[in-house]
């Protein structure tokens, strides 16, 4: 058997396609707060910062799509990794400069949470993820039961993205409640 | 057996899926509950004037050119809130508006100027898109210093007679509130109130 294992397959496509409609629907909801998180991290030239806002969220809800397509799915992996390593480099810029208390803009309007190495983290894991489903997948039979394995670990992956999500939100308070941040 | 192992697999799942969901539960409140025991009141730091001490007095140019005292007794009998912020803090942008509101709708016993330090270059955006050009938007090293400014946003209630009332980090409308509640009662934080002088700082 070549390739990767069709369900591993699918199930890292869900969880990827998840990740982006998330961060999509969170720069949709509250475009206005994304053009300032975009605007703080001082990449890009004030008149642009509007048209990319509107543009990220565009590719982050186009690539969540193409990747539940069959056809389009390895190009929609390759342009999470290269999407999410742009983030991180983003992100990487400006905590060498030393801003990292601007908001990353990554967790909704609610949360302003700050940059930091566990952003880093999170996204080289999800790079990592994203170009083991741009490679190529094997052919088997599938049965009733890849089906109940694809349906339940899809949502486990979900509900575990979003519970480490929270938890690395929430890890910026606990530091501010000992006093040390 | 191959029975036996499939009905495994599948109240295997089903008790993996309940458990992940327990899981996100409990984060999540671990988020509510840092939200309920944040600090309620300006949280106060270390350094700079303390409450009760006589503010410095400075005279500084604001960004209109007008010249500005900061600190000494008010000729107009005003308090004077002084607003610390940065163009690359996130909050201040969101606190800037409610701190005009505030101000404006106390404006029989306080002044607001809003502070910051840096080459002016790096401000011009900041003031136009906020409407500071003709306030009392003051860049100023010394002062930051004065008051020994670690964390923005940060505000210090200055009395009439030139005397520090209160202090401290500002991340909401309530904390800005509390400034003013502080010099109220007399006492120098919120946290001081609730803690009635057992020293216990909270932070």
């Amino acid at each position: 058997m070549a390739g990767v294992d069709p369900v591993l397959h699918a199930l890292l496509c869900a969880l990827l396609a998840f990740v982006l409609l998330r961060a999509a629907w969170h720069k949709g909801r509250d475009l206005a707060a994304f053009r300032r998180a975009l605007a703080d991290y001082a990449l890009l030239p004030r008149s642009w910062v509007a048209g990319a806002a509107l543009a990220l969220a565009a590719l982050e809800a186009t690539t969540a799509i193409a990747l539940w397509l069959p056809a389009t799915a390895p190009a929609a992996a390759r342009a999470t990794g290269g999407l999410l390593g742009l983030y991180s480099l983003a992100i990487a810029i400006n905590l060498a400069r030393g801003r990292s208390r601007i908001d990353c803009g990554c967790s909704g309007p609610a949360g302003g949470r700050p940059l930091g190495a566990a952003l880093l983290v999170r996204n080289g894991v999800l790079v990592g993820l994203a170009l083991a489903a741009a490679a190529p997948v094997g052919a088997r039979p599938l049965s009733a039961l890849d089906v109940l394995t694809l349906s339940c670990a899809s949502a486990v992956a979900a509900l575990l993205y979003l519970a480490v999500d929270l938890a690395l939100a929430n890890e910026p308070r606990l530091r501010a409640l000992r006093g040390v941040a | 057996m191959s029975e036996a192992l499939l009905v495994s697999n599948a109240v295997l799942w089903l008790l993996v899926l309940v458990l992940s969901g327990v899981v996100l539960a409990l984060v999540r409140q671990v988020g509510i509950l840092h939200e309920r025991v944040a600090p309620a009141g300006a949280l106060t730091l270390h350094g700079g004037p303390k409450v009760g001490e006589v503010a410095p007095e400075l005279v500084l140019e604001s960004w209109s050119g007008v010249s500005l005292h900061v600190g000494g007794r008010a000729e107009d009998g005003r308090s004077t809130l002084l607003f610390f912020v940065s163009p690359s803090c996130p909050v201040c942008k969101t606190l800037l508006p409610v701190v005009g509101r505030v101000v404006e709708s106390e404006r029989t016993w306080l002044r607001a100027v809003i502070a910051s330090d840096g080459p002016r270059e790096q401000h011009e955006a900041f003031v136009a898109s906020h409407g500071l050009a003709h306030g009392d938007y003051v860049l100023s090293t010394a002062l930051g210093l004065a008051y020994q400014v670690a964390k923005l946003p940060y505000a210090v209630l200055v009395d009439e007679l030139g005397v520090v009332r209160a202090s401290g980090l500002v991340n909401t409308r309530e904390h800005l509130e509390s400034l003013f509640e502080a010099k109220e009662r007399g006492v120098a934080s919120v946290q001081e109130y609730v803690a009635r002088g057992d020293g216990r700082r909270v932070a």
